[in-house]
């Protein structure tokens, strides 16, 4: 009967232990395993069933390589889905990105009392689901009962005409999302030294240039952040719509989100919708990645981590 | 709910034992076969003798169960658009508009205006007065209500893909139809802000004078203005209202056991008995022509409207596409039919549009 030589495994796994590289892997090995169920497994699959058919019943039919791809390429209300989800992120973030900066220089200012308080009264809208938002913009929108046609004495059909209905959606948005540019640029202003302004002062800078070297130098990493944060969520724009509009007149407010799951779930072309899926994607991976590689990169590697 | 029911069956889920399934989504659930066969229950001692599936009216036994000469459903719940008019409103334009066109403004009852030309040209000159017709022209699935009672009217054709699947859609009567449809958005209130609720609450807030709406909103606008004293119900214009309604079906994937009660249960709801009750109780359509008894058409004078043998034209039916493919052809023409009432596009390049893509949606390209 032989004997196992167990000193020489804990020699082993002693010397492995001791190796920081193998700790490391250790230690995030569950997040990574994580990663890989609930993000890259899916994520995967989403690539592998765009490549088939599916029957009715949902089950894999037949392999087309591509032509999912092409099809959904070729449908042009796929295309002006991405090209109003496009146009829709570019101006609710800018929009949100203006007011809420704006916003916060006049919280911020040395005449302003109170400033928590009203930082808690602009939040509401964003703690709202975006049904809710939808429901009450609609209620407000509503040409026969609607507030707003009330107020401005107009007779205009806000959810079904053009170009109002865009507009309705777009503004529906930045009610609801400036609230988190207020909220997060107010408090990383409070967060500047005081020492700051008070050097540039001494240097006799007018407000405008306190406002351009020091503020936003020091606002950098926040504003990268809520920008990120905002672009990939208004990429994903759907139930607010979906309420507002339905994505009319015709197709003209019909986001990609909106398309993708009436693909999946409306049509029951799940070829179709996991290859949209992955358009989707790739654009959104796109827009994320040059604002990382605009504003983020260089703040997130410029510290070593612990 | 079609789509949950849909994941649902495609997870094998054998949660619940019948189910209920709207009159165009038959095939969705019947071509991958996501319901039951009923011949064999039909033929087993689970069968009630005083059923009797023949006193079934032709037209809601066949669309709301039958797939393809099987029999999956039973007729549950009978649901038929109609023209409500407001005949107090009219009464008072009467002699104006028959000096000016020689015609009754009036909808005879039951069988109503004979053509969607005649019906527009009453709604101009009610617009014209002062007073607005109701129209659903809000991007969703009234759309899709709304197009086939003038389609059927203008081609005499049921539906809009013949037996072959082919589409119907590129006809002249197609175009005329559309054309209808777009010039009544002239002389309606807000019909691109209008969907169900919507025009059933503006005709019950007294601000139209017309409404195409389905039976159970019916029963409240008589509950409301009166029987003949201030509404009338009639077919829509040329005598080819849209089917609504439900069938009752089983799911394959349920136990045995089970599935047998859930077959006493459906053959319960769809009773001699429960028809009668539901049409008295809340106004739906009677499915089956026992339901029109003396009685109940005294009681209810409106019942002459449903019943076959007093007014043949609720065996004409317009039908929207009973078809797998339904959702994504309805998507198309709401879409498109937006786009035209909304001006954005003409009406036979709409046309034209529609007719393509369900040609390519059912070609499978």
């Amino acid at each position: 009967m032989s004997t196992l030589d167990t000193s020489a495994i804990r020699k082993s796994l002693h010397g492995r232990l001791d190796d920081d590289r193998t700790i490391a892997w250790l230690f995030v090995a569950p997040a990574v395993v994580l990663l890989l169920l609930v993000a890259i497994y899916p994520f995967l699959t989403m690539i592998y069933n765009s490549l088939f058919n599916f029957t009715q019943a949902g089950r894999i039919d037949t392999f087309v390589a591509f032509q999912n791809y092409t099809t959904v390429l070729s449908d042009a209300r796929f295309i002006g889905a991405t090209g109003f989800t496009v146009a829709y992120v570019v101006v609710v973030v800018t929009v949100e990105f203006l007011l809420g900066m704006g916003i916060s220089l006049l919280i911020y200012s040395k005449h302003v009392k109170r400033r928590q308080l009203l930082v808690v009264l602009s939040l509401p809208p964003m703690m709202l689901s975006p049904v809710v938002t939808g429901l009450t913009w609609r209620m407000l929108l509503t040409p026969e009962y609607g507030m707003v046609n009330h107020l401005f004495g107009t007779d205009i059909a806000w959810l079904a005409s053009r170009p109002w209905s865009a507009v309705a959606v777009i503004v529906a948005d930045i009610w609801m999302w400036t609230p988190l540019f207020v909220l997060v640029f107010t408090a990383t202003m409070q967060s500047i030294p005081n020492v700051y302004y008070e050097a540039a002062r001494v240097d006799g800078m007018s407000r405008w240039q306190q406002f351009k070297w020091v503020t936003l130098p020091q606002m950098r990493t926040a504003i990268a952040i809520v920008l990120l944060l905002r672009v990939v969520r208004a990429f994903k724009v759907f139930p607010k719509v979906q309420v507002l509009t339905l994505g009319g007149p015709g197709s003209y407010t019909e986001t990609i989100a909106m398309i993708t799951y009436n693909y999946g779930f409306r049509f029951f072309d799940l070829g179709r919708a996991n290859a949209a899926g992955v358009l989707y994607w790739l654009l959104m991976f796109g827009a994320a990645y040059l604002i990382f590689k605009s504003v983020a990169e260089e703040l997130i590697s410029a510290k070593e981590g612990y | 709910m079609l789509t949950q029911l849909l994941n649902q069956f495609r997870a094998r889920e054998a949660s619940f034992d019948a189910f209920i399934s709207d009159v165009i989504w038959t095939g969705s659930f019947m071509e991958p076969g996501f319901a039951e066969d009923l011949g064999p229950y039909f033929n087993s001692p689970l069968a009630n003798d005083g059923y009797d599936y023949g006193d079934h009216l032709e037209v809601f036994a066949k669309n709301y169960g039958q797939w393809k000469g099987t029999r999956y459903g039973l007729p549950w719940y009978g649901d038929v658009m109609k023209l409500v008019v407001r005949k107090d409103v009219l009464e008072k334009h009467a002699d104006a508009y028959k000096s000016k066109h020689g015609e009754s403004i009036m909808p005879s009852y039951p069988k109503g205006y004979k053509s969607y030309d005649k019906f527009n040209r009453v709604a101009k000159f009610m617009h014209d007065n002062g007073w607005d017709m109701g129209l659903e022209g809000q991007r969703g699935w009234n759309i899709v209500y709304y197009y086939p009672n003038r389609f059927s009217a203008e081609t005499g054709q049921a539906e809009m893909l013949n037996e072959n699947g082919n589409s119907r859609l590129g006809s002249k009567g197609a175009e005329t139809a559309l054309q209808h449809y777009v010039d009544q958005a002239q002389w309606a209130r807000n019909p691109l802000s209008t969907a169900y609720t919507q025009s059933r609450d503006q005709f019950l807030d007294g601000k139209t004078w017309a409404v195409e709406q389905w039976g159970t909103a019916t029963a409240k606008f008589i509950d409301k203005y009166g029987w003949e004293e201030g509404v009338r119900v009639t077919l829509t214009p040329g005598g080819w209202p849209n089917l609504g309604g439900w069938g009752v079906l089983l799911n394959t994937y349920s136990d045995q056991e089970k599935k047998d009660a859930a077959f006493l249960l459906a053959q319960w709801a769809t009773s001699k008995e429960m028809d009668k009750y539901s049409y008295t109780e809340h106004g739906v359509t009677p499915t089956r022509a026992s339901s029109f008894t003396e009685d109940i058409k005294k009681q209810y004078p409106q019942a002459r409207y449903h019943d076959p043998k007093e007014n043949p034209g609720i065996r004409k039916l317009s039908l929207r596409p009973r078809n797998p493919k339904y959702q994504e052809l309805g998507d198309t023409m709401q879409t498109q039919i937006s786009e035209a009432l909304s001006g954005s596009s003409s009406v036979s390049e709409t046309i034209t549009t529609i007719h393509q893509e369900w040609q390519n949606i059912m070609s499978g390209d």
